[in-house]
């Protein structure tokens, strides 16, 4: 492939844009790193959190947030054991397991997108029927997947939304993640992974309806949660970036800063989110939905879009209550009761939300 | 190895920086002890603990216990001196008593600290700066978060290997160095710490004339730098001159280790005694192993996990035991430290998941030992306390029963109750209730009072919550209302405080059964829970209250019912129904007393809604409708659709909704005219068939009335259909004389006069 090819790519893969970063950590790399990985864990983690390179290349950071979860999670790997990373959308799950995948195989491009329409073939082999009926079955005959790949090369297979895929299909992966063998039994061979291989499986917490693991599976994997912003002022700011960033790229109307009504929807979303106030003091029923920040974004997108259009150049109480409503209220029956306990317990007495509790109950 | 500096007081001292508890300062300590062979041993703790030294060697204690120095009169006054079996002073005892040396301990004596009185020690605390730990500053030095981190890394979980002697002078060397910069940079040792050190030197002093031979004395490391000070023995004694005294007695008392944690409040705490523990069986076995130290922790973390019925398979803790080790790999550890163990459970045994192991966090590392003392126990303060209030309030122990009655509207009375009520939580049951008409406005008690030399124990064992009656009796709220996880339960605790007038035990207790009443299920328990509080509310009693926070409860327990009530009546077995109608009937009054508008709406609201639901269960949607009917929120012909519409279910249901709503006896059906006319109407619309099956149902549902009052209603069906197709309204009958003679009284009783 040839740099101009590159060049014409939407997006490069993690290894290609960071490659002075990789090649930097790997030249000053001095610690023992285990088989055929291409950077002993320390480097790994350096390359994830930032730092600087031995000769002192600054290495950006990857990820912004917890470096003992990049710690365990590199750990993890080093165990030769298969990694899970959950959390909610928005929380860099993909992120963080291509830009590990890259450091540890240099290449992060084993990837499986799991889907409700994924099966078997796709995971384990599947046949060239030509070949087959032409030949009978062998080796040559057997259509490679990416886990196979891996398995041959001894490098890293991602496998995105885990949890998408059924059941049945997921639990393929049992025998290859305890016994790191696959077994082909048509032709009586299996193949045996090489060291250096392991898995990196993405999937979100609490998405609830999708196909859980089997207790099976999950034992076969350590488990690190990336968790959602810390603190109110960070998830506040990441939510004012992005619905302008946004906002921007949808061309709307401008309208007056909106800050203050977006940190009350961030609050609001923290507060049913953790089942409590902020203050700790009021105890609240969790929604079933996610409330991700990425939901927070939408819904102030959507109040934007609302009060550009429609409204007196602010937005108002009544363009976000549609959307909070929309966004909290998943189940009709369970997430009316904790939106109503929410209203009455916390919002009725709080000072300045009033127009807001009331918008609510308009909409309700 | 760093050469021992000569101490500037004597070449024979040996002066021994330690951390309270640490299980690895302990290791070396015993190391230290046994190659240094001390003629004594000197211990930073207070002399008038001297005396209760000896025990430690015998069988009557098992640690976590405490020196218990107090006193007497005053017993809010007292400290405790903790120990665990791996704190380094509990070690150099045994190490001193089993090699038949003298052990003294230095630290200034609690007569005087305990005579400093409180408004001092404010006063103390406003003046000065926290004391700079000077462990921080050579944390920083180190780049480790913090002096805490710092030690535990280097010495608590460092195995206790290398030379001993090496290794105390090394901690003596960077603590003394440290403690001049933070004292360079910070305000000046605190007075306390200045008139501490001074005893101490004082008493090294003294034990260096009185033996030959090492002297080891065994500190806290911050005091190491304090005690090398050069300062004379006049200038030591001016300092300790004239300080107030008081009379102080000493006893041995059991301890926890949860009491043992920081979160408990008694001076140096560890974060973790499970850990610390753990840590200590590790250094006591010859062979110490990482992946056996890693895999034993996880190993019990599993199992604790697996007693809460968490997944946790033995597989998996051999799985977060490598994760473990790998990860201090990673960061270039020794040995695994707490956050390691931590981390590795988290990925491997909870799927990431921090919730198991937050439930199992206070056993793992908190742990459950409870220390015990036997043998000859001292007199302890809770006896004391109970022997002024018995003093005090006139009532005498004595093991013949008798039974006492109290008026609680009288001082007296009430201070009686009072404290037999808070003795009944320390599980002393000197007293039982007969009559417990208590709480609901009445102002009365009975007590049957008899006294058995079992509760001298009870008391004993009571003492770990606290040194007065009215303490402990909080802590022993506090401790089973963070406990407990049942509403009805919580709500026995809320009212256990307020008759033993424990008021902020109680606002605690409140605060606990709100966040509880948020995740019950059971709103029949919740309901339930409302009916005593409104109660309590609306009437009082004899007792302070904190009636704020009972308003927000009982508040907030409504809010809770009103808005889970209606998907709360889908779906109830027969049975459950029927004590949900019980409650549903106690939470309806209890809302026509307790004065919140909101509430009722919301609560007729969901009324309404049951009614209205088809997946009601049959006896809450009859009694709903009643309610309704009766307070006329729904029309007559509303009410008689609706009515008709759920007798038309299968004749179980219909029956259950029947008995429901009906219920409250024949008497009412007869004077509730439209209640009757409704019943009546539906039964005489039915064709024939339908009246056949329905016949059972029916019979079923006026059994619950008497023969004379059944046969009163058929009357009352026929005179009622006479006097209802005529005039809805029963005219007076003003051309009877007797009658017109007595309405004008009548009107004024009635209090119509005006209207008419």
């Amino acid at each position: 492939m040839t740099t101009d090819t590159n060049e014409q790519k939407l997006r490069r893969a993690a290894e290609e844009i960071f490659a002075q970063e990789l090649d930097a950590l790997r030249r000053g790399d001095d610690r023992p790193r285990p088989e055929n990985w291409l950077m002993s864990p320390q480097a790994a983690v350096t390359y994830l959190v930032g730092g600087k390179a031995k000769d002192g290349t600054p290495i950006s950071a990857k990820y912004v947030g917890n470096r003992r979860l990049v710690e365990t999670a590199v750990a993890t790997l080093a165990t030769d054991r298969a990694l899970l990373l959950l959390g909610l959308p928005g929380t860099a799950k993909s992120w963080v397991s291509e830009h590990l995948a890259a450091a540890v195989s240099g290449t992060s491009k084993r990837l499986i997108q799991c889907t409700a329409g994924t099966d078997e073939n796709q995971i384990r082999y599947g046949w060239n029927y030509a070949m087959l009926l032409a030949h009978g079955p062998s080796m040559d005959a057997l259509v490679k997947t990416p886990l196979t790949r891996a398995m041959e090369d001894g490098s890293i297979l991602r496998l995105e939304e885990l949890t998408r895929m059924g059941s049945d299909t997921q639990d393929t992966l049992i025998t290859v993640l305890s016994e790191k063998t696959l077994p082909i039994p048509e032709l009586d061979t299996s193949i045996d992974a090489r060291r250096g291989f392991n898995v990196i499986a993405t999937a979100n917490n609490r998405d609830k309806g999708v196909n859980e693991l089997s207790s099976a599976l999950k034992r076969r994997f350590n488990v690190v949660v990336l968790p959602s912003p810390a603190t109110l002022e960070e998830e506040t700011g990441i939510v004012v970036k992005r619905v302008r960033e946004t906002v921007s790229t949808l061309g709307l109307p401008p309208i007056k800063s909106p800050d203050a009504e977006l940190l009350r929807i961030v609050t609001l979303f923290r507060e049913l989110r953790d089942g409590r106030t902020l203050n700790g003091k009021i105890k609240l029923k969790t929604p079933s939905g996610s409330l991700s920040t990425a939901e927070a974004i939408s819904v102030g997108v959507g109040a934007w879009a609302e009060a550009a259009h429609f409204g007196k150049g602010a937005m108002a109480p009544e363009h976000m209550a549609a959307n909070l409503v929309g966004a909290v209220v998943k189940d009709p029956v369970q997430d009316m009761v904790a939106l109503q306990e929410y209203l009455e317990n916390v919002m009725r007495s709080r000072d300045g939300w009033d127009d807001l509790y009331g918008a609510i109950r308009d909409v309700i | 190895m760093t050469p021992w500096i000569a101490d500037t007081m004597d070449s024979r001292l040996r002066i021994l920086g330690i951390r309270h508890h640490g299980p690895g300062s302990a290791a070396l300590l015993v190391s230290a002890l046994d190659e240094l062979d001390p003629a004594v041993v000197l211990i930073e703790g207070a002399p008038e603990g001297e005396a209760l030294a000896p025990h430690v060697g015998g069988d009557a204690l098992k640690p976590p216990v405490a020196m218990l120095f107090y006193a007497p009169g005053e017993e809010k006054r007292a400290i405790f001196a903790p120990f665990a079996e791996f704190s380094p002073e509990w070690q150099a005892m045994r190490w001193a008593l089993a090699h038949g040396r003298p052990l003294r301990f230095i630290d200034w004596p609690a007569s005087v600290s305990l005579a400093v009185t409180q408004e001092e020690k404010n006063a103390d605390e406003n003046a000065e700066t926290p004391r700079a730990d000077p462990l921080d500053l050579l944390a920083q030095a180190a780049g480790v978060a913090n002096g805490e981190a710092l030690w535990n890394a280097l010495v608590e979980e460092s195995g206790g290997a290398g030379d001993p002697v090496a290794a105390f002078a090394a901690i003596g060397e960077a603590m003394t160095e440290a403690r001049r910069h933070a004292e360079e940079s910070e305000a000046a040792t605190s007075r306390r710490d200045a008139i501490r050190e001074a005893f101490m030197r004082l008493a090294i002093r003294k034990a260096l004339q009185d033996f030959d031979g090492v002297v080891v004395a065994i500190v806290g490391a911050f005091h190491v730098g304090g005690l090398r000070e050069k300062v004379s023995p006049a200038t030591d004694k001016a300092a300790i001159k004239g300080l107030a005294k008081v009379k102080v007695e000493a006893t041995w008392a059991p301890w926890t280790d949860s009491r043992l944690a920081f979160a408990s409040g008694y001076g140096a705490g560890v974060v973790s005694p499970g850990w610390f523990r753990h840590l200590w069986r590790a250094y006591r076995d010859e062979t110490f192993e990482p992946m056996c130290f890693a895999a034993g922790w996880q190993a019990r973390t599993a199992a604790l996990l697996r007693a809460e019925g968490f997944a946790a398979s033995p597989a998996s803790a051999i799985e977060a035991a490598r994760l473990t080790l790998s990860l201090c790999g990673l960061r270039d550890l020794a040995t695994p430290g707490l956050d390691e163990m931590h981390e590795g459970a988290l990925a491997a045994l909870c799927h990431g998941d921090p919730l198991p192991l937050r439930v199992v966090e206070r056993r793992l590392y908190i742990g459950e030992t409870i220390g015990e003392v036997s043998g000859d126990a001292q007199q302890n303060p809770l006896a004391r306390d109970l022997a002024l209030w018995q003093k005090r309030v006139r009532l005498e122990p004595k093991d013949i029963e008798s039974e006492i009655r109290l008026d609680l509207r009288t001082e007296a009375g009430l201070a009686k109750s009072t404290l037999l009520h808070r003795l009944l939580l320390l599980g002393v049951s000197w007293g039982t209730l007969v009559e417990a008409d208590a709480g609901r406005g009445t102002f009365r008690e009975i007590w049957r009072l008899s006294w058995r030399p079992e509760f001298s124990v009870a008391l004993a064992e009571a003492l770990i919550h606290g040194v007065t009656i009215e303490e402990a009796a909080g802590a022993i709220i506090r401790d089973r209302a963070a406990r407990c996880a049942r509403v009805m339960e919580l709500a026995e605790i809320v009212h256990a405080s307020l008759v033993a007038d424990l008021p902020d035990a109680a606002a605690e207790a409140i605060s606990a059964l709100q966040a509880l009443a948020v995740d019950a299920s059971d709103l029949t328990e919740l309901m339930l829970a409302v009916a005593p509080l409104a109660g309590v509310l609306r009437y009082g009693v004899a007792r302070r209250l904190p009636e704020e926070a009972l308003r927000a409860l009982a508040h907030a327990l409504a809010v809770e019912i009103n808005a889970g009530v209606r998907i709360g009546s889908r779906q109830l077995a027969a049975d459950v129904a029927a004590t949900r109608v019980a409650a549903m009937r106690g939470f309806d009054e209890a809302l026509a007393i307790f004065d919140a508008p909101e509430l009722v709406a919301g609560w007729r609201r969901a009324l309404t809604l049951i009614v209205e639901d088809e997946q009601s269960a049959p006896a809450v949607a009859g009694f709903a409708l009643r309610r309704l009917l009766d307070l006329g929120l729904r029309s007559a012909d509303a009410a008689a659709a609706s009515f008709a519409w759920r007798m038309s279910a299968a004749p179980l249901e219909a029956g259950a909704f029947l008995e429901s709503f009906i219920a409250g006896g024949a008497e009412i059906l007869l004077q509730d005219a439209a209640l009757l006319a409704l019943v009546d109407a539906f039964i005489v619309d039915l064709d024939d068939d339908s009246f056949l099956a329905m016949l059972p149902l029916l019979r079923r549902a006026f059994s619950a009335f008497d023969k004379a009052a059944r046969a009163r209603l058929l009357d009352g069906v026929a005179q009622g259909r006479r006097t209802l197709s005529h005039a809805p309204a029963p005219k007076l009958e003003e051309d009877d004389p007797a009658f017109a003679a007595a309405l004008p009284l009548l009107l004024r009783i009635l209090g119509l006069e005006a209207a008419s």
